[in-house]
Order: structure tokens, then C-alpha cells, then sequence
């Protein structure tokens, strides 16, 4: 057993808190690049190179990528050759409150979402999300998520006999009446399958997926597929002007459910989803 | 505190061309300045601006229906929704950029009828905000949405001027130059969402 001292996994999260908040992912920029090559609508064209100058921006000098600097989430996949010491979630929130304050990055978590509403003035509680994985060492993702694009997430408890065709309305549906409000072009999340509680685990996962990735299942990636192209087909466009790129990808995680439901969620990421990972196997 | 970056010699060469179909304006704005703006128009706005969202409303419509001094002027005001994040030290701004308008929705009437001219967030409106502004002779503006970083460049001054106790959510008083906008819903019904 390999014991991952505190002190390190608290440095690697802030490291890669860091890195979200003013990079864009590879990936993300490709396909940003990708998008302004194929737009032909002037004002769509302008958003895009806005969203590119941005990244050159916020990395150069040190401005987050956007205002929003989201909710935190953190994924720990703990490989069977690893024992984490005690006191791990303190450290991790420690860590988002440091790097929140050290980096002037905006803390939008209120305490209670009723009453108060006071700001924590730490951006805590992060979602911390541990998981028990056959891979060696541990896994650690960062991801953060706006206000915006958590907004626009939707649950459906779907009839089984109703199939595919269903999930494409209802993802259409969540497209063409949310889309405008979390910056597109957006990157698709859905889950299918499951539980009404684990499906939303399984579309934040997809929404926070790299885009070069399709599902290895061929079936669902050409329902990705077939998504993505419907979506692009609304003529929505980049921030809504009208244009060629409503979404970025669409991306599906599946799971094995009941036999008398059909659990679809459906989650938009905006074109800055921010995301870091990293994985530790070598101590 | 170091930023760590896998991209060290990325570059993206600076693209943006202001054409000369863009709209220059000044903000505060009159009708008369409005008028010949249609829905899908590039605009560049200069000139002082009014920060407020979600709570920031709230209050100033309490002040309105009490008749109470407001702490700001309203008439032929710019109002913006945003929320920015923090001022680095030496920077003139913290990232800023527009937050989703569809949540003012409901907030917008006594704004429009105190003489707040134009509008400024993310996304679309409902069909009676949309009313609202035909009616008020008034304009809703999008500006680009998670480009925070970039839109701080056109940032000359911010300020907290009111309801200090909201944080983000407080009143700001900025100072723009060429600030990027595009016309989604102007003064006649005409509509870039539809």
C-alpha cells in the first residue's frame, strides 16, 4: 500500500485548480477553432474569436477565464494500492478556499439556499466525489462549474417503451428552450440509465468528458452523434446570434437500470467548461 | 503561487476586426440614439454604466414602491447584469461579463418605467420583456457570455457605489470604452432569438 500524504494531494488540487480557472483545455480550443473555420455568419464569427482572445487573455494575464468561477467540483478515483490519510475532505476544501482568495477568483457559494443566502467567502463546500477504481494510483479531476450552465439541468424519468426517439426530443427540448442562457456553444451532457440520483452523476460526467472522446459503444456514440447534429441543425449559433455551432459535443454515459424505468438527465456545459486532472502513479 | 500551463508557446493571433458596421454609442442613451438600432446590430458602447443584478433589483424596486431617494440615477440609464469577480492588485478590473437576464425577467418594469433605457446579459427573454421594451421605447443588448478575461480589457473604472452588503451582488458604477455588444431585442419587436 502507497500512503498519499495530505499535504500532497492538497497541493496537486490547488495546482490544478489553478490551472483550470485560467486555461482552457487542448481540446476545448480545438474544437473552438474548429467551430470559427466552418462559421460563415459575421456576428457568430465574432463571438468565436472572442471566446479564443479570451483564452490568450486570461492566461497571460492571470484573469480568470470568466467571472463565474463556478461551483467546484473534485473526483478522487483511489486505486487498490493506495490508503489516503485521515482528514482528506478539510484539506480539499482548504485548498479551493486558498487558491479562491490567493488568485482573486470570485466565491459565489451561499451558506443555506433558502433563508440567508450568505456568501461562505470561500467558495466551500467543494462536491467532493470519491470513487474505488481498479486503476493504480489515484485519479484526481477538478472541475468547475457555473451558475449558468448548472441551471440548465434537466432530470426525466422516461417510459422505456419510449426509446431513443424520446431522449432526442426531450434533449431538443432542454436545448431550444435553455440553450441562450449558458453561453453556447455548449457541450452536452447526458446520462442514461441508472437511478434518479445517479444519472445526474453520470451527465456531469459526460459534460466534463474530453471532447475527443466518443462513448465505445457504437451505438450510443452514433446517438451522440446523431444529437450533436440536430442540435447544430437549430441554427442557434454561438451565444445565440444564429450560426453553424449551437454545441460543441455531445457526450452520453450509460448505466444498467431498472427494467421498468428509463432515466435520462440532460446537462449543458458552457464553451468555458473548466477542467484539470491528473493522474498520480509514481510516489 | 504559480500558474501552471501546458501550453507555453500556444498563440492566438489577435483576430478581432472592428468592421465599420459597428455602431459607436454613448452611454447614457436617449431614444433618439436607439432608434436606428435593429435586433442582430454590432454595437461598441462607451461611456458610464450601472452594474446590477438579481438582489440589487430586489432592493431598488422597494425604494421605488416606498418613493424612498434611490442611490442611483435611473433615467436613460444602461443597466448591466453582472457580478465580477475580485480587482488583482495593480489590475483596473476583475474579470467581468454578463449573467443570464431570463432571471430579470420579472424585475425589469419598475427599472423601465423609472427611464432605464437599455439592458445588458446573456441570453433570451420572455415574450413579455420583450413587450416591455417596444412599450418603455427600450433595448435589450447581449454581450459574449464567458469571455470574461477579454471583456475586463474594455473595463476603464469600476466601482461599488450602493448596497455594499450584497458583495457581487452590490450596485457598480463602471466606465467603458468600446464595449462589445450586439442588439438582440430592440425598440419595435424585432428579436435575434427568434
Amino acid at each position: 500500500m502507497k500512503n498519499i500524504k495530505i499535504t500532497n494531494l492538497k497541493n496537486q488540487v490547488k495546482n490544478l485548480l489553478i490551472e483550470a480557472s485560467f486555461c482552457l483545455p487542448d481540446d476545448i480550443m480545438q474544437s473552438i477553432k474548429a467551430a470559427r473555420e466552418r462559421e460563415t455568419n459575421p456576428v457568430a464569427l465574432r463571438m468565436l474569436d472572442y471566446m479564443l482572445e479570451n483564452e490568450k487573455i486570461a492566461r497571460v494575464q492571470k484573469l480568470p477565464l470568466c467571472q463565474d468561477c463556478g461551483t467546484v467540483y473534485i473526483n478522487l478515483e483511489i486505486g487498490p494500492d493506495i490508503c489516503l490519510e485521515n482528514g482528506f475532505t478539510e484539506a480539499l476544501n482548504s485548498a479551493v478556499s486558498e487558491v479562491y482568495n490567493y488568485c482573486f477568483l470570485r466565491k459565489s457559494i451561499v451558506s443555506d439556499p433558502l433563508f440567508e443566502r450568505k456568501n461562505t467567502l470561500s467558495n466551500n463546500p467543494a462536491i467532493i466525489n470519491v470513487s474505488l477504481s481498479s486503476i493504480e494510483g489515484i485519479k484526481i479531476e477538478v472541475n468547475l462549474k457555473g451558475g449558468g450552465s448548472e441551471n440548465c439541468s434537466y432530470l426525466f424519468m422516461l417510459n422505456p417503451s419510449e426509446g431513443q426517439e424520446q431522449i432526442i426530443n426531450k434533449v431538443l427540448e432542454v436545448v431550444k428552450g435553455n440553450v441562450t442562457k449558458c453561453c453556447p456553444p455548449v457541450i452536452i451532457g447526458i446520462g442514461i440509465g441508472a437511478t434518479a440520483s445517479e444519472v445526474s452523476r453520470l451527465a456531469i460526467k459526460a459534460s466534463f468528458r474530453n471532447l475527443n472522446y466518443r462513448n465505445c459503444d457504437p451505438r450510443y456514440a452514433g446517438l451522440e452523434e446523431k444529437i450533436l447534429g440536430l442540435v447544430n441543425e437549430t441554427g442557434i449559433g454561438p451565444q445565440g446570434v444564429g450560426g453553424k455551432t449551437t454545441a460543441l459535443a455531445c457526450n452520453i454515459e450509460f448505466a444498467p437500470c431498472h427494467m421498468a424505468t428509463l432515466p435520462v438527465a440532460v446537462f449543458l456545459g458552457c464553451h468555458s467548461t473548466r477542467r484539470a486532472e491528473k493522474h498520480l502513479d509514481k510516489f | 503561487m504559480t500558474i501552471t500551463s501546458r501550453r507555453i508557446n500556444f498563440s492566438v493571433p489577435s483576430m478581432i476586426m472592428m468592421s465599420n458596421k459597428d455602431t459607436k454609442l454613448n452611454a447614457p442613451l436617449t431614444v433618439e440614439k436607439i432608434t436606428s438600432l435593429r435586433a442582430g446590430d454590432m454595437v461598441l458602447l462607451s461611456g458610464k454604466i450601472i452594474g446590477a443584478r438579481d438582489m440589487a433589483h430586489k432592493r431598488l424596486i422597494e425604494a421605488l414602491e416606498k418613493k424612498e431617494k434611490l442611490p442611483v440615477e435611473l433615467k436613460d440609464q444602461v443597466i448591466f447584469y453582472l457580478g465580477p469577480s475580485p480587482i488583482p492588485p495593480g489590475k483596473i478590473s476583475g474579470s467581468i461579463g454578463p449573467t443570464t437576464s431570463a432571471r430579470m425577467d420579472g424585475l425589469s418594469e419598475p427599472l423601465l418605467s423609472a427611464g432605464v433605457k437599455a439592458m445588458i446579459g446573456k441570453g433570451r427573454r420572455s415574450k413579455d420583456l420583450n413587450n416591455l421594451l417596444v412599450k418603455y421605447k427600450a433595448i435589450y443588448f447581449i454581450a459574449p457570455g464567458g469571455v470574461a478575461a477579454f471583456l475586463s480589457t474594455k473595463v476603464k473604472s469600476i466601482k461599488e457605489v450602493a448596497y455594499m452588503d450584497l458583495g457581487p451582488e452590490a450596485i457598480y458604477m463602471l466606465e467603458v470604452t468600446d464595449f462589445p455588444l450586439v442588439v438582440a431585442n430592440d425598440i419595435y419587436g424585432g428579436d435575434i432569438f427568434t
